[in-house]
């Protein structure tokens, strides 16, 4: 009976040990949980804050006035766009297979841009 | 362990001191009585029991001891827990993921009157580091032992300077602030809010108050179909047109033909939805979507869609424009009329009141109103903005109605509808409803119009921008199409002729539509260079240009030459030509309104 109340003594102490032993590692695990989660909610603050910062910084309206003020610098228009086929071609390469379709060029003077009659001449023609 | 061993029991005499006076009495094991006996073996029992009853609690505590300590912690509560409060509301973004509003974490200074020592100290030095208080009112606050917000959004500086103060009754809260990266660019869109309750935003506008009608929080960022580079290319454009022109407001609008996405929607004035209450509320105001005009000519391009296809009338077809037409008691005039016999493409050139009268005399008022109805003019429209408006019509739609409407006087819709209508005339002929948030995919939508319908608009819609009322609407490159509308704005008895609006629609490239741009200026005033007029032709026209030059370019519309964009507009596609080919459509004899009669001349291009 002794040995048993010795051995049941020394798990009691062994217990005891162990779980004050765990405890203050909890405490420990804890508080580095607390600090993990500071620094996270820290970071992904700052996180944020950076991004606010470059969206306001690369908003197109800052960038057009800073743009306006610093530089010669307009939009970009239609007109100064071309595809890779129109660059070969400014460079002196071929030019694209034109469509068989294509309108001839209009033979006589009119609007910028305005659909010339002898597109509609065309297609009269073909039409039996 | 916990066994019962069996003993010789003198042993165990000899080790009870019990025993020893027992033994000293001379008495032996075998000499017990056996009553005693039987007691002596029950406690032992009791005490084995005893001893396996700590043994089973001690084992069951360090058994949960050890899973405790072993145990993994839930990694969803730790979530929970690290969770910054700032991410509660979502974000929301453009169509290509820029940040058209989010959150930003701050800190709020309040400090607890019945905690300071001093509340005149107190509130003499925390103005003295952030101005922004007003002391006087403070120190009466803190004096009557109430519990104050000092001041919100302090930065660092401002944070670190009043705990260097030391004061007691002083406590940081943190907070969240709503913050709008670009300001007034697409401020309507986007719309604002306000603190609410505890602190926590509430959308007012825009998408905003679509974000809490969804209930949508962090990690859900709300897409909207805006293209923030476009947007602001367009307010820029939009607010130069205004300010140019002397107009007291002004508003455009982008949309994509396939989707019905709004790229762009803009009015002007404007706001900054970081601080709202700096302008009047008439700024606030969306007027794409909220408020309803009586659009004025723009509207001779449904009624000429709706015309062409249910057959009444071509691209051949002629009216008489060369006097004032009556109808019933309304004698309808032109607007510095050309007072000559007019194609279908001549109506539309010239933007004739009395040619497109005719048009929708010949429609009827039941297919003009089934037309108006398909292009959903009749209901608001089912956006993701609260602020919306429903269109206005007439009581009473009679031949008089029928031929007011059919140039846009007398029916009322907000712009965004116009624009919806309007894509479908130039599209493919299918109404898709505008949306304000990103589609993925195609749009199906209900078809109004033929394709055939459509490819004739455009041509025809081409002709108003190279020869008729919008030269100046001319992109290069982009072949535009469109048209000018220059309404005097009703007042109760009549409309005003001194208070126009001025819009030009379109639609770029004009040979194959991708988007639809409406530019309107709420009574703009002749300026130098524009000869005395103010009509959409010298104003809205032009910004329509200088959008469409600037806005194709950020959209990826590639320019085209001058071939391509006529084959296209000839033949929009070689199967097509190949069918008007092998099967040539007889020319259709309109049903005759003296001297209407078909053209020789090969059908109008230009």
């Amino acid at each position: 009976m002794r040995i048993i109340m010795f051995v049941l003594c020394a798990l009691l102490a062994a217990a005891a040990a162990g779980r004050y032993q765990a405890e203050v590692q909890v405490k420990q695990k804890r508080a580095e949980i607390r600090t993990l989660q500071a620094d996270k909610a820290r970071e992904a603050r700052e996180i944020q804050i950076l991004r606010a910062e470059i969206a306001y910084l690369e908003s197109p309206e800052r960038l057009e006035r800073i743009a306006r003020e610093n530089t010669a610098l307009k939009p970009v228009t239609g007109a100064q766009l071309m595809t890779a086929d129109d660059f070969a071609v400014a460079l002196g390469g071929p030019a694209a297979d034109a469509p068989a379709f294509a309108a001839p060029a209009p033979t006589r003077r009119r609007s910028p841009g305005a659909v010339p009659q002898a597109v509609a001449m065309v297609d009269a023609s073909t039409t039996p | 362990m916990f066994a019962r061993r069996p003993r010789p029991h003198v042993f165990i005499i000899a080790e009870d001191p019990n025993a020893q006076s027992a033994a000293s009495r001379g008495v032996t094991e075998g000499a017990l009585d056996p009553h005693r006996a039987r007691r002596l073996e029950r406690a032992r029992a009791r005490i084995g029991m005893c001893a396996v009853l700590f043994g089973c609690v001690f084992a069951g505590l360090a058994a949960r001891l050890t899973t405790l300590s072993l145990e993994a912690p839930d990694p969803a509560a730790l979530r929970v827990a690290a969770a910054p409060r700032h991410a509660e509301r979502a974000e929301i973004l453009d169509r290509n993921g820029a940040i058209l509003a989010t959150n930003l974490p701050t800190r709020a200074l309040d400090v607890a009157g019945r905690e300071v020592w001093d509340a005149a100290e107190t509130a003499r030095e925390l103005s003295a580091v952030l101005p922004r208080i007003d002391e006087r009112k403070l120190a009466a606050a803190l004096g009557a032992g109430r519990y104050v917000e000092a001041a919100r959004d302090l930065t660092p500086e401002e944070r670190d300077a009043v705990f260097a103060l030391g004061l007691p009754g002083v406590h940081f809260r943190d907070r969240l602030k709503r913050y709008f990266p670009h300001r007034d660019v697409a401020a309507h869109v986007v719309g604002h809010v306000s603190p609410g309750f505890g602190g926590t935003p509430e959308g007012v506008m825009g998408l905003e108050r679509r974000l809490d009608a969804e209930k949508r929080r962090a990690g859900r960022p709300l897409v909207s179909s805006i293209d923030l580079q476009a947007q602001q290319a367009v307010e820029a454009e939009l607010a130069r047109a205004v300010d140019k022109n002397h107009a007291k407001a002004g508003w455009a609008v982008i949309l994509k033909v396939a989707t019905g996405e709004v790229i762009a929607s803009a009015s002007y004035p404007d706001f900054d939805p970081n601080a709202p209450g700096a302008v009047p509320a008439d700024a606030r105001r969306n007027r794409v979507t909220y408020d309803t005009y009586e659009m004025g000519s723009a509207f001779k391009a449904v009624t000429a869609a709706a015309a062409l296809d249910a057959g009444v009338s071509d691209e051949t077809t002629i009216y008489d424009a060369r006097k004032p037409l009556r109808v019933a008691d309304r004698q309808i005039r032109d607007y510095r009329g050309k007072r000559k016999l007019m194609t279908l493409g001549d109506v539309l050139r010239y933007s004739s009141n009395i040619g497109i009268a005719q048009v929708a005399a010949d429609l009827g008022v039941d297919r003009q109103r089934a037309a108006l109805g398909a292009l959903g003019l009749f209901d608001p429209l089912a956006i993701e903005l609260a602020e919306t408006q429903s269109p206005r019509g007439p009581r009473k739609w009679g031949p008089v109605e029928a031929a007011t409407i059919s140039y846009g006087h007398g029916f009322s819709v907000t712009p965004l509808h116009l624009a919806a209508a309007f894509a479908a005339v130039v599209g493919d002929g299918t109404y898709r409803a505008p949306t304000y948030l990103r589609v993925d995919g195609a749009v199906e939508g209900a078809p109004v119009f033929s394709d055939k319908t459509a490819i004739v608009m455009r041509r025809l819609l081409r002709g108003v921008v190279t020869d008729g009322t919008a030269t100046k609407a001319e992109a290069a490159g982009y072949f535009p199409i469109g048209k000018t509308s220059t309404a005097d704005k009703p007042f109760a008895g009549g409309y005003d002729r001194s208070r126009r609006l001025a819009s030009f629609i379109g639609a770029f490239p004009g040979h194959a539509p991708d988007y639809v741009a409406l530019v309107s200026l709420d009574e703009p005033t002749p300026v130098e260079g524009t000869f005395g007029f103010a009509t959409a032709g010298w104003n809205a026209a032009p910004a329509f240009s200088r959008m469409v030059s600037r806005v194709a370019p950020l959209l990826s519309v590639m320019p085209v030459s001058e071939g391509e964009a006529y084959a296209a507009f000839a033949f929009p596609s070689l199967g097509a030509r190949r069918a008007a080919v092998e099967t040539p459509e007889p020319r259709r004899k309109p049903p005759g309104r003296t001297p209407r009669a078909s053209a020789d001349a090969a059908p109008t291009l230009q």
